[in-house]
């Protein structure tokens, strides 16, 4: 075919442009080590990576969450197991106060020391995280979780919530444990509590134990009322039901329940029984009740029942409290083990996540070196073959 | 005959043809010059040579096949130029509204590990107004590209104007040279140059009439040029989009008529009405309907919930109302107001045309499938409710009005923050400072189906950068397809219109000794001659 002048020198300058684009193309994709920039580079690719992009982003989102997790129950734990101890020493001196040769300075010593722990309990209560946040407030934790009321009674300030953070893209995760949940809750393991009323008489008891769950009314709580029949006997009755005669040394099954009473009740003394969960726990409350007994000089018998009676609940309330705060610690444990498997997942994701970025978007180096060598060759044989061609010409013959 | 006319013959000849060949070599490189040749004959009665003429050498058929190839390589060419400036825009970086995106959510998921963090909800308010500035600066630039390409096009009418104009007066001057016997090679030469480049702005037929004028008309065969005469095309706004350039014929008696962009579908400027309805609009459109989404989401949620100062929690973001536009050719007086309703997901990324008609009230069809759309209007309220969102009539149409509705054309550039301080961010339901459930209730926003129902931001935005990207590559594609295509053609125009400096050369040196063997022919006669004149 005839060529002109125009075709020969625009056909090799056009190949020699060309040549030197995708030149610079490959150049780019060498030094920048990326494959993908434009979306028109790899439009699937692309697209994709968006994607990708997103799922990393999210999986170190719940990596922070996570962190921030470890951190809050890692400080709750802690608190937690100084909660422990406090109602450990509490319990031990339960167990003292129980001595019949105390006397009545003893007893007020005792007080003093239970009257410590009592404040260390309300400070750890009151903890509060680096930001100034109140462990234990639930929602409300620009307040103190517990603080006293105008009559003096520690009362809890705070809501029933547990601030959650998204921890997978399925689970979430309670990052604490409110203050209604450690200090005034049981387990749901917990027994039965007796308490005596304001009694004037001399009337303790030893249980209540469990003697028949099967019995009819099993669990459901009682009070027993005790009044002086005109014959003189004593008499009890049952949710105000019948009076029945007392005896001295007596064990009574009631809802399934042995209550052993012994001593002389005085007319209007009660005793009530009930699971513990219903019986308003409040370890607080205990303490400061136990406090207030000991300070209490004993006088006379009545006297000595009251105490006698009030370590006997006590005793349990304490024993339940303590199961209760290792309750949430087993929790507290549980959920930083669930984070630590969550974090191993997290990190085998984000290792393939990247994997799968790099293979679309990144480039591959002997791919790409391979052909920015090859055409590297390929253009200077274009710009040899213009110069070449260019110098052809019958002209420079005549 | 005398052997020195006979030589003398040869030497007229002989520098015609030199002065062909050096016209040839001459403009070897000038843009649309034809190659000439010099066509010699013997003269009648044995008295030497003539050249009987010099032709063009020149192949209509070929001619025409290159021009429809140049004005659809011109098309995508600009299409090209254009949607790499999307492409651009979307190239992955840490400014890319997805890392954006994820920078925003990230911060309220450092909110909800603590909400009552000040400092995180500084964070929260900071990366919003960080990522709506994004949404800004593209919202932006692509209205900033629309308006470019309505100046282009506004330019490239104007230059297809003076083209018809150049031509219809060399088809004079060439009927005219033609019916005094001498055509000019350089005229023909010229017409065939604005030809081709009227043929880069839009695709054109030409027809050559008897008289050798060239009629040039649009692919629905209104002429812009008729022998001496040629037609205007003008610009206006559109009668159904005022913010669009449409394109309109003035026929010899100045009757304008709209030109329907199928017309002018080849040609760079084929290739602007190309791109600016379908992937500007598009990419537009799309990344509006993230904003109205996002939008829409945060402020439902922020009015569910309680603010740190314990109050009801206010919008968060805002976007402007969907565009709505009467079509300037109504006859009724209705106005229509649109407003987005708080569930938007049945908003999509189409423009929408709203019609009345007596027999039917409105009805409502989506521009970019054509399908009809259930619309609900009470008409106590005169609201009309479809896709997302309500739009209040006021006034009364008449039969056949019809209103164009751009949901999301400019949500992208007005998409604002309203919250200023960290505190009215609604993180809880209740006035607990540490309550962070409406915050987990944004941050899973991040991956619920926001946009249309049916994707997430981030799958939206993905979406965009494939369709952005696939179209990009395919343009690229078609357009090498194109330019191989114009390049074998111009090979083809120019083996045989084209100059080859070396054939000139040859014919130089053939002709020089053409020449001197001519003048050799006059020095012999001249000796004869003298011979007998000695005899005598």
């Amino acid at each position: 075919m005839r060529l002109s002048s125009a075709t020969i020198y625009n056909q090799n300058l056009n190949s020699m442009l060309a040549q030197q684009s995708e030149y610079q193309q490959a150049a780019l994709e060498v030094s920048s080590g990326t494959r993908v920039v434009n979306p028109s580079d790899d439009s699937l690719a692309a697209a994709q990576a968006v994607t990708v992009r997103q799922s990393i982003a999210a999986n170190e989102q719940y990596a922070d969450s996570r962190a921030a997790i470890t951190t809050s129950l890692s400080q709750e734990e802690s608190t937690l197991d100084s909660i422990n101890d406090a109602i450990t020493s509490a319990m031990s001196l339960v167990v003292q106060a129980g001595n019949g040769t105390l006397s009545d300075a003893d007893r007020e010593s005792l007080a003093t020391s239970l009257q410590g722990i009592y404040d260390t309990l309300v400070t750890l209560a009151n903890s509060t995280d680096s930001n100034g946040n109140y462990l234990f407030a639930g929602y409300q934790s620009q307040s103190p979780a517990f603080a006293e009321d105008a009559d003096g009674v520690m009362t809890y300030q705070g809501d029933d919530n547990v601030v959650s953070q998204q921890v997978s893209a399925t689970q979430s995760m309670a990052s604490g444990d409110n203050g209604a949940a450690i200090f005034l809750s049981v387990s749901s393991s917990a027994g039965y509590i007796a308490e005596a009323g304001d009694n004037s008489g001399t009337l303790t008891f030893d249980g209540p134990d469990i003697a028949d769950s099967s019995a009819d009314n099993y669990g459901s709580a009682f009070t027993l009322t005790f009044s002086i029949a005109d014959d003189g006997s004593t008499q009890y009755s049952i949710d105000g039901q019948d009076p029945v005669t007392y005896t001295d040394g007596e064990t009574l099954e009631i809802n399934g329940l042995n209550l052993t009473l012994s001593g002389t009740p005085a007319e209007g003394d009660s005793l009530t029984v009930s699971a513990a969960a219903d019986a308003d726990p409040d370890v607080f409350a205990t303490l400061q009740n136990l406090i207030t007994t000991l300070q209490t000089p004993v006088e006379d018998a009545s006297d000595q029942a009251a105490l006698s009676n009030t370590l006997s609940t006590a005793s349990r309330e304490l024993s339940n409290a303590q199961d209760n705060v290792l309750t949430v610690l087993t929790s507290v444990g549980t959920r930083l083990g669930q984070v630590e498997v969550l974090d191993t997942i997290g990190d085998d994701l984000a290792l393939s996540y990247t994997e799968r970025l790099s293979g679309l978007v990144d480039a591959d180096y002997t791919e790409s070196i391979s052909r920015y060598v090859t055409l590297q060759v390929s253009m200077q044989a274009a710009q040899q073959t213009f110069a070449s061609v260019q110098q052809l010409s019958l002209f420079e013959y005549i | 005959m005398s052997i020195i006319s006979i030589g003398v013959s040869g030497l007229t000849a002989a520098q015609i043809a030199l002065a062909t060949s050096s016209s040839n070599t001459t403009n070897a490189y000038t843009d649309g010059y034809t190659r000439q040749v010099a066509t010699f004959s013997a003269s009648t009665g044995g008295s030497g040579v003539q050249v009987s003429s010099v032709d063009r050498q020149y192949n209509q058929f070929v001619t025409t096949q290159l021009n429809n190839s140049t004005s659809a390589e011109s098309a995508l060419s600009t299409y090209q130029t254009e949607i790499d400036q999307i492409d651009s825009l979307l190239a992955d970086s840490d400014a890319s509204l997805d890392t954006l995106l994820q920078s925003f959510f990230s911060a309220i998921q450092t909110l909800t590990s603590d909400a009552s963090d000040t400092a995180a909800r500084e964070e929260v308010v900071g990366s919003a107004e960080t990522l709506a500035s994004q949404f800004n600066q593209l919202g932006s630039y692509l209205s900033a590209m629309a308006d470019d390409v309505n100046n282009q096009i506004d330019d490239q009418v104007t230059q297809i104007n003076d083209l018809s104009a150049q031509i219809a007066t060399l088809n004079d001057q060439i009927s005219l040279s033609g019916s005094l016997g001498a055509t000019s090679n350089d005229l023909l030469d010229q017409r065939d140059l604005l030809v081709s480049q009227l043929s880069e702005l839009v695709a054109v037929d030409v027809t050559v009439q008897d008289n050798g004028s060239y009629t040039v008309s649009l692919s629905n065969g209104l002429a812009l040029v008729s022998a001496g005469d040629s037609f205007e095309l003008t610009t206006e706004a559109s009668a159904s989009n005022p913010s669009e350039t449409s394109i309109s014929y003035v026929d010899a008696a100045g009757n304008s008529v709209t030109l329907s962009d199928s017309v002018l579908d080849s040609g760079s400027l084929g290739g602007l009405l190309e791109f600016r309805d379908s992937t500007l609009a598009d990419t537009q459109n799309q990344l509006g309907l993230m904003a109205v989404s996002l939008t829409q989401a945060f402020n439902t949620l922020q009015a569910q919930g309680i603010d740190l100062n314990g109050d009801t929690g206010t919008a968060f973001f805002s976007v402007a109302d969907p565009l709505v536009y009467g079509d300037t050719g109504n006859t009724g007086d209705a106005t229509l107001s649109a407003s987005f309703s708080d569930d938007v997901s049945a908003l999509t990324a189409s423009d929408y045309t709203v019609t009345w008609s007596d027999s039917d009230g409105f009805t409502v069809t989506r521009n970019d499938t054509g399908a009809s759309v259930d619309a609900s209007y009470d008409s106590s309220s005169a609201t009309l409710s479809f896709a997302g969102m309500n739009l209040t009539v006021s006034g009364t149409a008449e039969d056949g009005d019809s209103f164009l509705v751009q949901p999301t054309r400019n949500a992208a550039s007005s998409f604002t923050t309203l919250i200023s301080e960290g505190e009215q961010i609604a993180a809880g339901t209740s006035s607990g400072s540490s309550d962070n459930t409406n915050a987990l209730a944004m941050l899973d926003l991040q991956t619920s189906d926001i946009v249309g129902g049916k994707a997430t931001l981030s799958e939206t935005y993905a979406s965009l950068v494939s369709d952005v990207g696939s179209t990009a590559t395919r343009v690229a594609a078609q357009l090498e397809t194109q330019s191989a295509l114009t390049e074998q053609l111009t090979t083809l125009q120019q083996s045989e219109s084209g100059v080859n400096l070396d054939e000139e050369a040859a014919n130089l040196i053939v002709y020089q000794q053409y020449y001197q063997a001519c003048a050799k022919i006059v020095e012999v006669g001249t000796t004869v001659l003298d011979t007998i004149l000695d005899i005598s």
